[in-house]
């Protein structure tokens, strides 16, 4: 790791407390992530996509959580025929799960809090087939460009483009059946596929995301309609980003509560009760922490979040 | 801040018409769909979005089909969802000559001048412009 020594270890300190392996947490963390891609089922079928990379020399294998998701081994999956095609979308193998865990059906109306540059709503497009509909909601102008791009390319025809800032007071008395919101983040979990986040880490970024997320979920949950589900997700594996938001979001809201995931196809670790100090309600047990070395991916963070039905 | 307007049903047959005999579209695709345009673009998406009261500010809606000017042209989007199917004027390359076509080079070609749809496979790529046996991407 080349950073700031203090630094250094204060990092290494907080991976210690957060798992009994932090050992491995560091050794995983060194190596590149693996690459991975998801099929766009709006554009062809998984089949045609399996086929036609075996037949250029690569090795694919599926991902167990995700339709339509594969580990891929092989050059420059960007350069391909079928990706110009947008027959498949380059993502992390981890950014899968909150898609699966949000569950769209044709019918709903979701809400992406933070879209862009957009895999995830194309995954959600695709679960659902293309209909529905998909508010795709990006605040930043030249992000929202991508957003944009990235949804006509991949053929998303049930797509909301939006641009409300959702740090900010909301007036909207609009409600929607699933919300997801991946919120920004220090992006802890990411430092195999981004070895310059270690340089970029600090404590002063994480307290001022944990204010962030804490107000773009409360204005995401006033949106959420009775009966529905929010899926909150963050690739940063510090509590005050994750356990603490959700906590202040049981505390602020009586009419939600978490839902535990069950068994799964991948392996994940409950939400912490407590840190540095600080104790959370004992629900945040139902949160999902997901570490590089459980699944050798990048590190998640998610939770559940049910709106009670009147 | 741009407003598109829901086409009618004769606008849209009308426009569908025109798709058909220009690049061979088969419109069924489109049943389902909603048809909506300014004065230089037509945008589609499904029933579905435009049954929202949504007080957000909303920037676009489902996909750019086509621009209207200087003449109508679908985009490489358009092409690659609804041409598939087309038989008029295609030309097929291989993977080589499709990956040097979709990087934005020249090909050689004995066709006559005029616009194609560009397929791989039985898929369609884009639309590619043939001058003088050059072939190369009409949408940049």
């Amino acid at each position: 790791m080349n950073m700031r020594k203090s630094r250094q270890r204060l990092l290494e300190n907080r991976f210690r407390l957060l798992s009994d392996d932090s050992r491995e947490f560091f050794e995983c963390s060194q190596k590149p992530s693996r690459k991975s891609l998801h099929v766009n089922t709006l554009k062809t079928t998984k089949s045609e996509v399996v086929s036609a990379l075996e037949d250029q020399g690569f090795t694919l294998r599926q991902i167990p959580w995700a339709s339509g998701g594969y580990w891929a081994e092989g050059s420059s999956l960007s350069d391909t025929v079928e990706y110009f095609l947008g027959h498949y979308y380059l993502q992390e193998s981890s950014m899968m799960i909150p898609p699966e865990m949000l569950e769209p059906v044709g019918g709903d109306v979701v809400l992406d809090v933070a879209a862009a540059p957009g895999g995830k709503t194309i995954y959600i497009a695709g679960l659902m087939e293309n209909s529905g509909c998909i508010v795709a909601n990006e605040p930043n102008a030249k992000r929202r460009k991508t957003l944009r791009f990235n949804l006509s390319k991949y053929g998303v025809l049930s797509a909301v483009v939006s641009s409300t800032d959702f740090s900010r007071e909301l007036k909207s008395s609009v409600k929607f059946s699933k919300i997801l919101l991946d919120a920004p983040c220090s992006c802890e979990g990411q430092f195999r596929k981004n070895p310059l986040s270690w340089k970029q880490w600090s404590l002063a970024k994480i307290i001022r995301y944990s204010r962030l997320q804490k107000k773009m979920l409360a204005n995401a949950l006033e949106l959420l309609q009775p009966g529905g589900v929010l899926v909150y997700s963050t690739c940063t594996l510090a509590p005050e980003e994750n356990e603490e938001v959700v906590d202040y979001a049981l505390k602020n809201f009586d009419d939600i509560k978490l839902q535990p995931i069950g068994k799964q196809k991948f392996k994940y670790r409950k939400g912490l009760t407590e840190w540095n100090g600080r104790k959370y309600s004992t629900k945040v047990e139902d949160c999902v922490r997901v570490y590089p070395q459980d699944n050798d991916t990048e590190g998640f963070f998610t939770a559940k979040i049910v709106k009670c039905a009147r | 801040m741009r407003t598109l307007k829901i086409m009618n049903s004769r606008e849209k047959e009308s426009l569908l018409k025109e798709l058909q005999s220009k690049f061979g579209l088969d419109v069924k695709q489109f049943q389902k769909l909603v048809f909506m345009q300014d004065s230089s673009e037509i945008w589609i998406s499904n029933k579905d979005c435009l049954t929202q009261e949504l007080d957000l500010p909303v920037e676009s809606v489902g996909l750019l089909l086509a621009r209207k000017k200087p003449e109508m042209q679908l985009t490489v989007n358009a092409v690659q969802l609804y041409c598939s199917q087309t038989a008029k004027n295609t030309i097929q390359l291989d993977r080589n000559n499709a990956q040097e076509f979709i990087r934005g080079h020249k090909l050689t070609t004995e066709k006559p001048d005029g616009l194609y749809t560009m397929k791989y496979g039985g898929r369609a790529l884009d639309l590619g412009w043939v001058e003088k046996t050059i072939l190369k991407r009409k949408n940049p």
